[in-house]
């Protein structure tokens, strides 16, 4: 064994010795140095991450579509020069270039080639694509909000960053009014139990919303009660049988995407004593953008889900 | 070849398994230039001794010395330039030539990168010839016959220009025509280039034909050593072999061979 | 010796320098080969006019596709060449570079680095494949220890060590995944690991793994001979005068430390180390002396072939190499198979 670990030790220290003496790899080229250039100011994202970025940035790759959405919301759609696959909102978004998604992966390449000063991605992004583009003088900001105000903070953030702070107070003030209406106009009311359905694939054990999750949030804020918080992660598969037992008012089909309609949840086996299918509350969601993007139109989805929980305070 | 090193010396050697099973103090003097049998029932300890005299066993107690140094002192390489052995069982995974397997019996005289040199290739082409087997060399190993396979096999035991060559068992699963062959071979090797054999064997007729000596070995004890006619005998054959036999003479060679009487019901088992 | 063997090693080595220049030339971003060959004679201070090309096709070149290219090299080359250790130490056809623990070793040490919320870059590494290389490395020690017995470390032992080996540590990179919500593990980061895909970001990481793969072969070479012997058994070996415990010893380790570096840089990638030993086999014959330089080589080539078509084949999707390397190989290998005229005895 000694032999073995001597082994490895030696070609160790070989490989150290020889990255000392080789000549210095490559040096990273930046693609937005000026003759003279400002200090770097210092912003902290929502992971933690502190990033460098030397001025106003003029081109800007999106990579997801609720950092589109701000970015667009905030007056610079036409600085982004990127985006994901997926990022469709607005119009214009559809017309730039796309340089791939979370998933499958991202084109660095393509990604570079667009010459861009700063990247935004989200927090599931995987690490690797941030730090490549670091490494390739891109910055890269990290957006990872949990709740609306997570959203408010990261408009903020990034109006910072990009000189349109005025914008960017203008837009967070109509969230937090509109969010502040919400919160009043329910004030006092019940709080009916709520079932938000992720995926059926297997009705006896479907996916729904747990803690944490931004879905979560939402059915508080506006006015409800998540049946699916006694779970221990944000997403979970429930029993058909405990999902009996909990009784929800309001069944909310996320998956109505994929194809799951109304009637199939009322033929589920034990299904018809649920309140929700007795009073046919049962509401599929047609623009999950709404309420799955972390972005300006989340106020709107809460808003689609206020009337839901509670029609009769919203008209 | 200098004569000191073809000895072979056991010295109160004692060895034994996990399982148990032992040979127990074994004093054997193999001499410059002998051909030995060693016989014995399965599990008797041929194939152990064979070990020990490698060196690929040591032993717990006692000492197994070739050509005066002790093998607990001899590097496995110094070892395998003077000792080649001929195992029981050989086959190989890969689609190996017969002239690249015996050139494998020049392993010991390679040096890292150098390769083979043309004396090495010299020993192989002279193995080669000397077991018949030049013809073929550019066969694959694995297409041969049990025959022909033993035989490259000891050519690659001989391209190790041993002094000592040790053998378990080579005649076993072949058919006579073989056995003669290869027995025939190792007489010659004996006799022209003084090369010493030790070799295991099945067959005590073919034992009693080839070799000057036999050491028979019982229980992991040397129970007989001497020439044929002191050691096939019929009492021996009983006591060890538990067979009934009669012990006749060879119409042509001085030497004994047994003609097997069939049990009948006085016999114990 | 078997036919043709310079012809074969030099168009091998002629084959490698295509691969790696045609896999840097393509991308979604359009470079032309000339326009490359003048940036690399560029960088080589051969060449000094600069006009012609723009900086971010420099970054694209050097930064972006060199470096994936090159660990292509260092992986397919370190695989490969594992890959006929093993099976040569094992004399067991069906052994790859992973039999022994190195892969399930691998995955668990990158399982738990990605639960950390550590950030550590060491010689241009991440936690994770530090904790992949040294997973491999540990799975395997353990292994040796547990088949040691006596002195020795007997075949058959430390197969069926590295069998039980894996299976308890990929149940529990399964048990890591089943609770992956709750600790925070992104299946996704999981599986592009066990996937397989060359990552290389920072040069350094192929300052430290090149020297590491080099010396590795090389060393290798001067166990050929001797590798060639233990075809015919450990007691065999014995016999010829090998050290068999100490070189089976040695031989493991460079085996593994090559096993190691490839996960570094590419995650699990199958099938290169089983397959090409035995493609090289059947073109050139057993010998070792041989058959090590001519997989190390043809494992490259094949290897950079494989992730060019993985990055380009679904642009600007990509598909685990680790797959494509299988869907490759699989009918190539069929195709060598038929074409020897006898019955495949490796």
């Amino acid at each position: 064994m000694k032999l073995l670990r001597l082994l490895v030790s030696i070609a160790l220290i070989g490989a150290v010795g020889l990255t000392a003496c080789s000549k210095t790899p490559m040096p990273v080229t930046t693609t937005n140095l000026t003759a003279t250039t400002p200090a770097p100011t210092a912003y902290t994202d929502d992971i933690g991450r502190t990033v460098q970025i030397t001025g106003i940035p003029q081109r800007i790759i999106s990579l997801s579509p609720s950092n589109t959405e701000i970015l667009f919301a905030l007056g610079l759609g036409e600085k982004v020069v990127g985006t994901d696959d997926y990022s469709d909102y607005p119009a214009a978004a559809k017309q730039l270039t796309h340089v791939g998604s979370d998933y499958p992966n991202f084109s660095i390449e393509t990604i570079v080639s667009l010459k861009p000063d700063m990247a935004v991605a989200f927090g599931y992004t995987l690490p690797d694509y941030v730090t490549q583009l670091e490494s390739l003088g891109i910055p890269v900001v990290v957006l990872a909000p949990k709740d609306i105000n997570g959203v408010i903070s990261d408009i903020d953030l990034i109006g910072q960053i990009t000189g349109s702070s005025a914008q960017a107070k203008k837009l967070t003030t109509d969230m937090q009014n509109s969010l502040n209406a919400i919160e009043a106009k329910i004030k006092g009311a019940s709080t009916p139990r709520v079932l938000w359905e992720f995926d059926a694939t297997d009705p006896g054990k479907p996916w729904v919303a747990g803690p944490g999750s931004f879905n979560d949030v939402l059915i508080t804020l506006a006015g409800g009660q998540n049946i699916g918080a006694s779970g221990l992660t944000s997403s979970w598969q429930m029993n058909s049988e405990d999902i009996i037992k909990a009784d929800p008012q309001i069944i909310i089909l996320d998956d109505f995407q994929f194809g799951t309609t109304v009637d199939s949840v009322s033929a589920r086996p034990g299904w018809t004593s649920i309140t929700a299918v007795k009073e046919n509350a049962i509401y599929p969601i047609t623009d999950s953008n709404l309420t799955d993007r972390p972005g300006p139109r989340i106020i709107d989805g809460l808003e689609l889900l206020a009337k839901i929980i509670h029609p009769e305070l919203f008209k | 070849m200098l004569s000191e090193l073809n000895n072979l010396l056991f010295q109160d050697a004692s060895f034994s398994y996990a399982n148990g099973f032992a040979l127990h103090h074994i004093n054997l003097f193999v001499p410059y230039g002998q051909m030995v049998g060693l016989l014995g029932s399965n599990g008797s300890g041929k194939t152990t001794l064979l070990r020990l005299a490698t060196g690929v066993l040591t032993p717990a107690e006692g000492d197994v010395s070739v050509g005066g140094v002790s093998l607990k002192k001899l590097l496995r390489r110094a070892v395998a330039q003077r000792i080649a052995v001929v195992p029981q069982q050989f086959n190989i995974p890969f689609a190996y030539t017969v002239e690249e397997v015996v050139l494998l019996g020049r392993t010991p005289f390679v040096r890292g990168l150098a390769g083979e040199s043309k004396r090495d290739r010299q020993m192989v082409s002279n193995a080669l010839e000397l077991t018949g087997m030049i013809g073929f060399r550019n066969r694959y190993f694995n297409d041969l016959s049990g025959g022909e396979r033993q035989k490259a096999v000891l050519a690659m035991a001989l391209a190790q220009e041993p002094t000592l060559l040790l053998l378990d068992e080579p005649t076993s699963h072949l058919d006579i025509s073989h056995q003669v062959e290869i027995l025939e071979l190792l007489r010659k090797l004996n006799r022209e280039k003084k090369v010493t054999v030790v070799a295991a064997m099945h067959d005590l007729n073919l034992a009693a034909l080839y070799f000057e000596r036999l050491v028979l070995l019982n229980h992991g004890l040397v129970f007989a050593d001497g020439s044929p006619d002191e050691v096939i005998t019929k009492e021996i054959i009983q006591q060890v072999f538990s067979a009934t036999v009669e012990v006749t003479r060879h119409p042509k060679v001085p030497v004994p061979q047994i003609v097997l009487l069939l049990p009948d019901s006085k016999l114990n088992r | 010796m078997r036919k043709h063997t310079s012809a074969i090693m030099f168009g091998l080595t002629v084959a490698l320098l295509a691969a790696v220049l045609v896999a840097v030339s393509v991308g979604p971003v359009k470079i032309s080969i000339p326009v490359i060959l003048k940036m690399l004679l560029h960088k080589l201070s051969i060449y000094n006019n600069t006009a012609g090309w723009q900086t971010t096709q420099e970054l694209i070149i050097f930064q972006v596709r060199l470096p994936r290219v090159l660990g292509g090299v260092l992986v397919g080359a370190a695989l490969s060449t594992a890959g006929v250790l093993f099976q040569g130490l094992f004399r067991n056809p069906m052994a790859d570079p992973y039999i022994i623990g190195t892969a399930a070793g691998a995955a668990f040490g990158a399982t738990l680095a990605m639960l950390l919320p550590l950030s550590l870059v060491f010689y241009g590494f991440g936690l994770v494949p530090i904790a992949a290389f040294l997973g491999a490395l540990g799975s395997v020690v353990t292994v040796y220890r547990l088949a040691r017995f006596g002195g020795k470390a007997p075949i058959v032992s430390m197969l069926l060590a590295g069998f039980v080996m894996s299976s308890f540590l990929v149940a529990i990179v399964m048990l890591l995944l089943t609770m992956s919500d709750r600790l925070g593990l992104r299946i996704q980061q999981v599986f592009a690991f066990l996937m397989g895909g060359i990552s290389v970001t920072y040069w350094q990481q192929i300052a430290v793994i090149a020297p590491l793969v080099l010396i590795g072969i090389i060393v290798t070479q001067f166990f050929a001979g001797h590798l060639n012997a233990f075809s015919i058994g450990e007691e065999g070996a014995a016999y010829l005068g090998i050290d068999v415990e100490r070189e089976k010893m040695i031989i493991l380790g460079i085996g593994s430390l090559l096993t190691a570096c490839a996960v570094s840089l590419g995650g699990l990638i199958g099938f290169v180390g089983l397959i090409m030993p035995h493609a090289m086999r059947l073109i050139l014959g057993p010998d070792h002396r041989l058959l090590l330089p001519a997989s190390a080589l043809a494992g490259a080539s094949f290897l950079v072939i494989a992730d060019l078509l993985a990055r380009t084949l679904l642009s600007p999707a990509e598909i685990p190499v680790g797959v494509l390397t299988a869907i490759i190989g699989a009918p190539f290998f069929i195709y060598l198979l038929r074409r020897s005229r006898r019955e495949y005895a490796f």
